[in-house]
């Protein structure tokens, strides 16, 4: 062998053994990793990298949570993301006394009974065997919830009643209905969803039950020929297929 | 407890066939959190029909209530809405106790006919129908864009419009 080519095979073994070194040390390199100078670098395992990913996104959350308050004005309560390249928002607004995720306490204890009393004092005709044991000693019902999938106890508001937490808001929580669906075809334009009707509603539902005089507390003063507006004939068309719905119902069960 | 899927935009028309007389019955449906129900000018992400409160047809618009410019994806989404029935008892709001239940039929429209758990086991406590419906209604469509109309607002104009 000339020395040119022992020169050669030299050079070439080093140049490989490098190629070889830099493809394990690729191979064995986490994805996420990047480039850190030597001072940085902190020796991480699986799970301290899945932590910090998670301390990282939450950092970036907040910081656009706290860029969307500026730019809309408004207080933005959480950020959730489900993809990275996917942002959802929500903004602050007034929630209802019984909404949803509001599991707290409403309101202090009414004076003059204790918890305890309260709970003993509680009709318990849904119960089972085991809440009625627990009423019994004075401790709130609980049942499970299958929406959070836990179990959750009974509150006791302010106004001296008991109320499971997280229930639903009721949108016509004021209004009445004078007479029930199942037992009437008098229906009126009063009990019909319309949302511009509203307001007549219970005046129309009042003045339209002479059967019933403790509905009719006022005496009917209320209406008068002024109050039959055009809506009567629409009432009447809804009336209608109500009662036609009614009727054409195969028997439940 | 059933889950019904809807797109968003869309509203599920509930109309009430028969209600037990013993007590109040109740409907309740749920939401996730970035989505919301609209009724009677209420939204929120989950609400409660009482039988003896609310009326017996009820239009609710599923939406999202996402403002984020960022979210493009959202209007077209199909979410879940979970249904399940409760009673008033004792002048106390009740649900998933006892043997209370819902048996599911039909598909359009979609039959639910609910049990409170007290006497027998016919389901006929609470009956509705509910289809699913695409509004195109002014008020709708201004809700689709986001906007909430107040109950009183849309009365007012409502009684401006009758004169």
């Amino acid at each position: 062998m000339t020395d040119l080519e022992l020169i050669a095979i030299f050079a070439g073994s080093w140049i490989v053994a490098a190629a070889v070194w830099m493809l394990l040390d690729w191979a064995a390199r986490p994805k996420h990793a990047r480039f850190r100078a030597k001072g940085d670098r902190v020796q991480r395992g699986p799970l301290e990298y899945r932590h910090y990913r998670k301390v990282r996104r939450a950092e970036e959350n907040e910081e656009i949570r706290l860029r969307l308050t500026e730019r809309t004005g408004k207080p933005t309560l959480a950020l959730r993301s489900k993809r990275r390249e996917r942002v959802l928002a929500r903004h602050d607004r007034p929630a209802p006394e019984y909404a949803i995720g509001n599991s707290e306490r409403i309101g202090a204890a009414a004076a003059g009974k204790t918890d305890e009393e309260f709970w003993i004092d509680l009709r318990d005709s849904s119960f089972d065997d085991a809440n009625k044991q627990r009423l019994a000693e004075g401790n709130p019902p609980v049942r499970y919830n299958p929406i959070t999938d836990q179990d959750e106890e009974m509150l006791r508001t302010e106004a001296d009643t008991a109320v499971w937490p997280n229930s639903p808001v009721d949108p016509f929580a004021g209004t009445e209905i004078a007479t029930s669906d199942n037992t009437s075809d008098d229906l009126d334009a009063g009990d019909i969803d319309d949302a511009t009707h509203d307001d007549d509603a219970d005046h129309e539902a009042v003045g339209d039950e002479p059967d019933d005089p403790t509905l009719d507390t006022d005496g009917g003063a209320g209406e008068s020929p002024a109050d039959e507006t055009d809506d009567d004939d629409e009432g009447d068309q809804v009336t209608e297929r109500v009662v036609r719905d009614l009727k054409s119902l195969p028997e439940a069960g | 407890m059933y889950r019904q899927p809807v797109h968003l935009g869309q509203a599920l028309r509930i109309r009430r066939q028969t209600v037990s007389t013993e007590r109040n019955q109740i409907l309740n449906l749920l939401v996730e959190p970035d989505v919301e129900l609209v009724v009677n000018g209420i939204s929120a992400s989950a609400i409660a029909l009482h039988t003896d409160r609310a009326p017996a047809e009820v239009d609710v618009l599923v939406r999202s209530n996402t403002t984020d410019a960022n979210d493009v994806d959202a209007s077209n989404g199909v979410v879940e809405v979970a249904i399940w029935n409760g009673w008033t008892a004792d002048e106390i709001d009740q649900g998933w106790l006892g043997e209370a239940g819902i048996r599911v039929g039909g598909t359009d429209p979609l039959i639910l006919q609910c049990r409170d758990g007290f006497g027998t086991a016919d389901f006929a406590d609470l009956v509705v129908h509910i289809e699913i419906t695409t509004p195109e209604d002014d008020d709708y469509a201004e809700n689709r864009a986001g906007v909430t109309v107040a109950a009183g607002a849309r009365a007012a104009a409502g009684s401006d419009a009758e004169e």
